[in-house]
Parts: C-alpha cells; structure tokens; sequence
C-alpha cells in the first residue's frame, strides 16, 4: 500500500471511529456499537486469550470487556486513543477477573511442554508449521509464564505496547514494569529451552 | 564482564537500547562464551517466536453472546426486579413509606424555630438548588439561621445528569447549526471527505481504497476522461462518499 492511500485510510478510519463512538455516547446506539466492537474484536480477544491460554474463558471475557465498553462509553474523554482505552478495560478485566477464578482457569490450561506444543515446534514457524498450531504453542508458553508477569510480557513482545503505556494499562509504575517483563522473559525463555530438552528426548 | 552481568543485558541488547561500550563487551562476551550465547540465541527465538503470532479469530458464537449480554445490561434495574412487584409486596411497601411519612412530619413538628415551608424563606439561586437536591443541607440552613453554609460543587450538583443536558442543548440547536446529523437513533455513517490527490494517483488510490472494503463513489465516465486529459501532478479534488 503506497504511503497516500494509507494517510487517507487513516484520516477515514479514524473519522469512522469517531463517528461510532459519538453516537454510542449520545444516544447508546446499539448497532453503532457493534460496528465498534468489529474493529477491535480480534485484537481483544487474541490479548485476552493469550492471557488466560484457553479459548472458552477468553470469549467469555471478551464479550465481558465490551459491555463494559458500552456502559463506560460516557466517560470516555477523548484524551487516549480509543483503542488504548479499550485496551485498558481489558487488561484491568483479564487479570480481575484471573484473580478470582484462577484456580479454575489454571487447572485447565494445558501443562506447557506438552508432546503436541513439542511436535508443532519442530516444524517452526517458518516452516509452514499451521498458523493454528503456532497460536496453540504462544498461547501455552504464556501460560506458563507466572502472575503477575504474565500480561506485561505478552503486552511489550507481542502487542508492542511501550513500557509507559504499559504502565498505563496496568496501573504500575514503569521500575515495576520493566522488571515484571524481565523477569516473565526470563520464564519464557525457559520455557522455551525446556520445550527444546524435551525435542530431544524425543528422539526429534 | 561476567555470565550472570551478561544475561541480565539480554534484553536490551536484542532491543539494540545499549549504549556502545556495553553492547560491545556484551557481543564479545557472546562470542566466547558457548552457554550465553545458547542463552541468547533460545531468548531470542522465543521472543520473535510469540511476535509474529497471528491473531485469533472471533468466533461466530461471540456476537450472539456479547448482544445477549448487552440486553441485559441495558434492562433497566427496576425491570430486573418486576418479579417481585407482586400486589402484596407493592401494599407493603407504599404503606412502609406512609407510616415514614407520617413520623416525620410529626417530628419535624416538634423542631423549634424550624417551619416546614420553603416559601417563609427567601433563597439565591444556588441555595433554592441545594434545597432541591439535599433535603438535609437546607434543614441546617433553616434551623441555624445566622451560620453561613458553604455548598460544594458536589452537593449543588448532584442531581444533575450533565449527559442529559447536553443532549438536549444540541439536540435543540442541531436542527440549525448542522443540519446534516442524523435523527436520534438513525444510523446513518455515509460521510463525505474532500481530499485533494495528485490526478495521477486518483484512480491507484481508490482501486486501494476499494480493495479494503471502503465503498467508493466512483466518478462517472465523463469525469474519467476528463480526469484523462489532467497532467498527473494536477491536483484533483476527490470527493470520497463513505457508505456501510
């Protein structure tokens, strides 16, 4: 996409945007709203799963996320950019609501490392390993990753999320921030290294 | 510079945010040493590893849930409790709030200096709105006389629904200032853009523009060809029409 069509794009998609998210707040149009939630459904949800490393929960609480969207919308201010805001609703819900049900949650997240997470890394990413399988992988090496460093790692590495909007959407300063990343990287990684061992016992 | 020191720079040397001395020692240092640089190379790979992950798909299943939720959280709270408006509970009620009535008009009597009628005492503006809103405010205005009370916004306020008023300002003054917003409740996004492109990207961009879903108003032939005859760096105004 050339550089002109994408200044347009923007300027539109934000017009658009805009438009939505005055009428939600004006009148609480309901169909506004479900336009709304298009534009960031995936986006929200693949954060949410990540998080949480199991599909049912995370649509739950995705659906969850929205709601609350569409009751705060008023106090949306203008001051963030609405996604970010979004953002934040779901990261304060996620880890809320991780808190409270996390038993339940981490009994049924799958133990990292497992023979099916092993086999699909084999293949590799660039190896034309199942986009499907890669997701199930990232989705089980970050549930391995303790609380609280979880939901800043999966902000910083895979949303790209800067460590003072990281500190931002979680409500710590950024010392606590850059040391919980540090530290759920350094988990990862062995999580990472751990899944590499069991290739070769194996026998891949 | 020392293993553990190494390891700890990791991350910042992957995001090159080292300064030149560091990131020097620490390239040496993985050179050497076979364990750290095994260290960094799986860090690494874990890392562009979960990057490039695609995003998860919304299932169909998710909208049929979240509009469901969202009718519920629109019920307004006194519909959720319609089961229990039965006659009896009704009879109970509104005679609970007479029997308070009752009491307090006969203790009220009872407080010296202090008449129950608003229209004995001459009010500013702002005080008649304190009075309306706090009930209990105006009483200690009423039975000590000679105390100036302070209002806080809170208080003065606090029976104002801002997003009403709002609403009914524009509402009122929308029908000259802008004549073009919709009605309440119509959804109507259609919007107009003017932009103004080179003539030689004009067809590019909305063959692009296209392409991502946007419903374009094209030009008609005789637009086309006389968009033709434009030299490329001509500037052409373009008048996009949004459409869902």
């Amino acid at each position: 996409m050339n550089s002109d069509t994408e200044k347009v794009l923007q300027e539109v998609s934000r017009n658009y945007e805009n438009e939505l998210i005055r009428k939600i707040q004006k009148y609480g149009d309901r169909e506004a709203f479900f336009r709304l939630v298009k534009l960031y459904d995936a986006r929200i949800y693949s954060v949410v799963y990540r998080y949480l490393g199991q599909r049912e929960d995370a649509l739950e609480i995705t659906q969850d996320v929205f709601v609350q969207v569409f009751r705060k919308i008023k106090q949306y201010r203008w001051e963030a950019p609405f996604y970010f805001w979004i953002q934040r609703i779901a990261v304060n819900y996620s880890i809320n609501r991780m808190k409270k049900y996390s038993k339940d949650v981490l009994s049924r997240t799958v133990e990292a490392g497992s023979p099916g997470a092993v086999e699909a890394l084999v293949a590799g990413p660039e190896q034309g390993l199942e986009a499907e399988e890669q997701k199930k992988i990232v989705a089980e090496a970050l549930a391995g990753i303790s609380e609280p460093f979880r939901m800043p790692v999966i902000l910083k590495d895979i949303e790209g999320f800067s460590y003072e909007q990281i500190a931002k959407l979680t409500g710590a300063n950024i010392g606590t921030v850059k040391s919980r990343i540090n530290r759920g990287r350094e988990e990862l990684k062995k999580i990472f290294t751990q899944l590499k061992e069991r290739l070769t016992d194996y026998g891949m | 510079m020392e293993c553990k020191e190494v390891r700890e720079l990791f991350f910042e040397y992957r995001e090159g945010a080292l300064s030149a001395l560091k990131k020097e020692s620490v390239a040496k240092h993985l050179l050497a040493c076979k364990d750290c640089a095994r260290e960094y190379k799986t860090m690494s790979e874990a890392l562009s590893y979960i990057k490039c992950v695609p995003d998860e798909q919304i299932p169909e299943s998710f909208y049929r849930g979240l509009e469901k939720k969202i009718e519920q959280a629109e019920t307004p709270f006194y519909a959720r409790f319609a089961a229990y408006l039965t006659l009896q509970n009704t009879a109970m009620a509104v005679s609970g709030i007479f029997a308070g009535l009752v009491l307090g008009i006969y203790i009220s009597n009872y407080v010296p200096g202090a008449p129950f009628s608003a229209g004995t005492h001459t009010l500013t503006g702002k005080q008649q709105l304190a009075e309306n809103k706090s009930g209990t405010k105006s009483m200690e205005n009423r039975t000590e006389p000679n105390k100036v009370i302070m209002y806080s916004g809170n208080i003065s306020h606090a029976g104002y629904d801002l997003d009403e008023i709002v609403n009914r300002f524009e509402g009122s003054s929308t029908g000259v200032l802008n004549p073009e917003t919709p009605a309440k409740n119509s959804i109507n996004l259609s919007k107009k853009y003017v932009i103004t492109v080179p003539a030689g990207k004009y067809e590019e961009l909305i063959k692009e523009l296209n392409k991502m879903g946007y419903l374009m108003k094209l030009p008609s032939k005789k637009e086309m060809a006389e968009l033709k005859k434009l030299k490329p760096t001509d500037q052409v105004k373009l008048e996009l029409e949004i459409t869902q």
